[in-house]
């Protein structure tokens, strides 16, 4: 997904993570319909959200990380048994994420506030991923983060496609999008304008255009395929 | 690769460091609390008086008679349960200054059924103390929910509250509820059964008013504290505190968190103003509570909010408050000094910039250290 | 009830309405100011306090109604100078820092006034005197109008005229258009020039100023000493005026002005046979019902128009 930002990318994210409600229009999740379900209903659905403000709503700074990593799991066997919290538990559970991701930190209860960038968005990757997500909306995964972290991303995100998760990555680096994609949309105006099936032979050049307002396909090459009204426009 | 400090640490430096931290939290705390007491001297010094003897009477006098402990104890326990109910809603990071009508109705139910229910024995305790936290939860609800489903504000929505209850708690107090045929204004005292035990009844020494209220209390900051860490609803009201956005980004109902901070929080209140009805005075007085409610919010804020801290936040501000009325009797110092070292710590304690300058120019020591260390 | 409706038509009650409404409008503008500027002054009950206290120990002492005043309304204005350094330099939280500065003029006036005369209660048996009431020779004559109007306190006249000032003030000056900037964008404010922290520090030197004059009015005015704790939470009703009045001057106008008519109202109903107690509670469950309204309105409009600075 491409497109300057400011153009409607932030708003379709939250509409898909069920943060913001949409005005019209239905969203499908393998069988589920998502309409009114709120967060809880969409996560359940298996949509994940990398947010694109980590610091805003993608973390509590003064929480420990492992209180960090529960948030979505964290009134659910195995953390929480008949109404109680297992703090050893949500300490295991996230020593597991620690190493799995490979997130640089003593220990599992070092406040958010005390990491990098990198290993913040870590964090929040490792609690999306390890959900296990159907839909995994990723937006803006690499800003403000180191180039290890940076690759570490792509390949969690390749792997997470080829476990057979649908990847919305959103960004604003269209050499990351060139680079990942399998289809590629851009939006403009908060209206879909581009779709590329095939990434193969793109050029930055081609899709700015259309990130511009220059060009535009049309709606019949746009929805193809496509049942009527599936149109995902915010 | 950037990284911050504490990623470079092995976990052993970490848990020194966060040793060294508690430590520089709980000397703070202490420092705080110190020279708080210095500026209590210093005025008292400034206004002509002797402040040596007026401190000796104020720190020491609470110990010196078995009664007096018991006074100390008797005021603990009521200050230490409108601490923890603050400090609940606190958690959620929602300003509830409502623990005044969350009390006085918790002191209007608790009275109501244990003057006017026939109970048998034990449940002449209970239902009363059931009672009134029920009430004070139903206090907590009223701001609780306008907050969390409509976002009126919980400051003004909790201050009009306590000026009605209040208000009606004086009405009934002087007119429905006064003892029929006394000129005094007080209701007629609670069942036999329902008193609190006095722990004068437990270890045959005269503890004044103090009664078993004061385990409950201590049972209720246990479960509090349980509360917090070990439920998931505890765990949802620390994650709307600590940062809502995020709480609603992983699927928490904030509005349900911060319902029920409130709704435990005036519970909690309620207890309180049971422990006055059944425990202290055996009826209802006017003004029963006094300035208990606000400086609850001072004891809350000492112990940050945790709630077994605030079982020892509340001890000592008690223990200030006690020596104060000692000190008022044995010198010429007025015991209205303890409010105004009160008051200094709450000032020291939400200057929170204070400790951070501290603790920032101690890693920046740790680190200029460990460069050297390393050459 | 057409003995209430005698009571709400009375030139008595008029009048008393525009003296009970003093300190809630002196106040509630006192809030505003501080609220529009981004820091809640819930010190405002502290600061009237401070300024009660200090207006009539320092008149009593010195003689001088003028200088008593002004002392009052020093040591309010320094209160919220106080309240500003502690938001500002110190990163208190506001709320809590008031609720500090609130204990701190409770327990301060109370000790002063048991140290200086020995007595418990207040100033009672101190000489203070009170500030000049305003004849109005004109008016005085006229059956109704010149009771309501003439013989009010100064201050009460000063009150009336916040309001315009108030607003004029807002809208009308660069100050106002940077306070108003400052409270609801301050990182906007900041790269557009504006001395974020002078604004704050003005605004909540002339909140506490406010706050001060209705303070020296409870001591110097609407009785002639200061009783311990006299403010009797009028701070905190001000402040529910300032959100129940949209945080617009006018509005705020308005909110305090109803709860000074009801609750002399409130007073001049306790002669009829209703309980004093629960006639007193109406303008405080109007207010929690107003804000449940108001809340649900903004809610339904979508994102409120002014975010107060406690949210």
């Amino acid at each position: 997904m491409a497109g300057i930002e400011g153009n409607g990318q932030s708003e379709l994210a939250e509409i898909l993570a069920g943060l913001r409600s949409p005005t019209s229009g239905t969203i499908h999740v393998g069988g589920t319909v998502t309409a009114g379900l709120g967060v809880v209903g969409h996560r359940r659905a298996g949509v994940g959200y990398v947010p694109e403000d980590r610091l805003r709503n993608g973390a509590a700074l003064d929480e420990s990380i492992a209180d960090n990593l529960v948030v979505d799991r964290h009134d659910r066997p195995p953390l929480a048994r008949r109404g109680v919290l297992r703090p050893k538990a949500v300490r295991a559970h996230a020593e597991q994420l620690i190493d799995q991701y490979a997130i640089r930190t003593p220990d599992p209860s070092v406040p958010m506030r005390a990491l990098s960038g990198g290993n913040m968005q870590k964090v929040i990757v490792a609690r999306e991923l390890s959900a296990g997500p159907r839909l995994l909306i990723a937006s803006q995964v690499t800003r403000g983060v180191d180039v290890g972290a940076m690759r570490f991303m792509y390949e969690r995100l390749v792997a997470a496609r080829d476990n057979g998760a649908a990847v919305l990555l959103i960004s604003a680096d269209l050499t990351e999008l060139l680079a990942l994609s399998d289809r590629l949309l851009v939006l403009k105006d908060g209206l879909l304008v581009g779709r590329f099936d095939d990434t193969t032979g793109l050029t930055e050049k081609h899709v700015g255009l259309y990130m511009l307002g220059v060009e535009h396909h049309d709606d019949e090459h746009l929805t193809a395929g496509l049942a009527a009204g599936e149109e995902p426009t915010p | 690769m950037t990284s911050t400090l504490v990623e470079t640490e092995d976990r052993r430096e970490y848990r020194a460091t966060r040793r060294r931290g508690l430590a520089v939290d709980l000397s703070m705390t202490l420092a705080t609390v110190l020279a708080a007491l210095a500026v209590g001297f210093l005025v008292i010094l400034a206004t002509g008086k002797d402040p040596v003897a007026a401190y000796e009477a104020l720190l020491t006098g609470p110990l010196e008679r078995s009664f007096r402990v018991g006074r100390w104890l008797e005021d603990a326990t009521t200050l230490t349960l409108l601490g923890l109910s603050v400090a609940i809603p606190f958690r959620a990071r929602q300003i509830s200054l409502g623990a005044e009508s969350q009390l006085y109705a918790g002191a209007l139910a608790a009275a109501v059924v244990a003057i006017f229910l026939p109970l048998p024995p034990v449940a002449a305790v209970i239902v009363p103390l059931v009672a009134a936290a029920a009430a004070g939860a139903g206090m907590g609800f009223v701001p609780g929910s306008m907050k969390a489903r409509l976002g009126a504000n919980e400051i003004v929505a909790t201050l009009m509250l306590n000026a009605i209850v209040v208000r009606v708690y004086d009405y009934l107090v002087n007119g429905p509820l006064k003892e029929p045929g006394s000129s005094a204004v007080y209701s007629e005292r609670v069942q036999p059964d329902s008193v609190l035990t006095p722990l004068t009844d437990w270890f045959g020494i005269p503890l004044g008013r103090s009664n078993v209220g004061l385990v409950l209390m201590l049972l209720t900051a246990a479960a509090l504290w349980l509360l917090i860490t070990r439920t998931p609803l505890g765990y949802r009201i620390r994650m709307t505190g600590a940062n809502s956005d995020f709480a609603e980004y992983g699927g928490i109902r904030v509005p349900r968190a911060i319902e029920w901070s409130f709704v435990i929080g005036g519970a909690v209140a309620g207890l309180a103003g049971a422990h006055l009805v059944q425990g202290v005075y055996g009826r209802l007085e006017p003004g029963l509570a006094g300035s208990l409610a606000f400086e609850g919010i001072v004891v809350a804020l000492l112990a940050r909010n945790n709630p077994l801290v605030v079982v020892i936040a509340g001890l000592f501000y008690s223990y200030l408050r006690a020596g104060g009325d000692i000190m008022e009797q044995q010198t010429d110092v007025g015991t209205e000094i303890v409010v105004v070292i009160q008051a200094v710590i709450v000032l020291l304690v939400t200057a929170q910039a204070l400790p951070d300058l501290l603790k920032r120019r101690i890693a920046r020591k740790q680190a200029a250290h460990k460069q050297v260390g390393a050459r | 009830m057409s003995s209430g409706f005698d009571v709400v038509l009375s030139s008595a009650f008029l009048a008393a309405a525009l003296r009970v409404s003093t300190p809630y409008l002196l106040a509630a503008f006192g809030g505003l100011v501080a609220e529009r500027a981004g820091i809640s002054n819930i010190a405002l009950e502290g600061q009237m306090l401070a300024a009660a206290c200090t207006g009539a120990l320092v008149a009593g002492y010195s003689g001088s109604v003028a200088l008593g005043a002004l002392s009052g309304i020093t040591v309010a204005t320094l209160l919220g100078l106080l309240l500003a350094a502690l938001r500002l330099e110190l990163g208190a939280d506001a709320i809590i820092a008031g609720i500090g500065l609130n204990l701190l003029a409770s327990g301060a006036t109370a000790y002063a006034v048991y140290t200086l005369l020995g007595d418990k209660g207040g100033t009672s048996g101190l000489d203070s005197g009170t500030l000049p009431t305003v004849p109005l020779p004109g008016i005085e004559s006229i059956p109704v109008l010149g009771d309501v109007l003439s013989g009010q306190n100064l201050i009460t006249w000063l009150a009336f005229l916040t309001a315009p000032f108030v607003a004029w003030l807002f809208y009308r000056t660069t100050f106002g258009f940077h306070l108003r900037a400052v409270g609801e964008m301050p990182d906007a404010a900041a790269s557009v020039g504006i001395p974020v922290r002078r604004v704050q520090y003005a605004g909540l030197a002339l909140s506490g100023a406010l706050a001060g004059l209705a303070g020296v009015f409870l001591s110097m005015g609407y009785v002639s000493f200061f009783v311990r704790d006299m403010t009797a939470g009028r701070g905190f009703i001000a402040l529910a005026a300032v959100f129940l009045g949209g945080l617009r001057p006018w509005g705020v106008f308005l909110a305090a002005l109803g709860f000074g008519a009801a609750e002399a109202l409130a007073v001049q109903l306790g002669t009829l046979d209703v309980p004093p107690q629960l006639v007193s509670t109406i303008p405080y469950a109007m207010t929690l019902v107003a804000l449940a309204l108001y809340a649900w309105r903004r809610k339904r409009r979508g994102v409120g128009q002014v975010a107060p600075a406690s949210l």
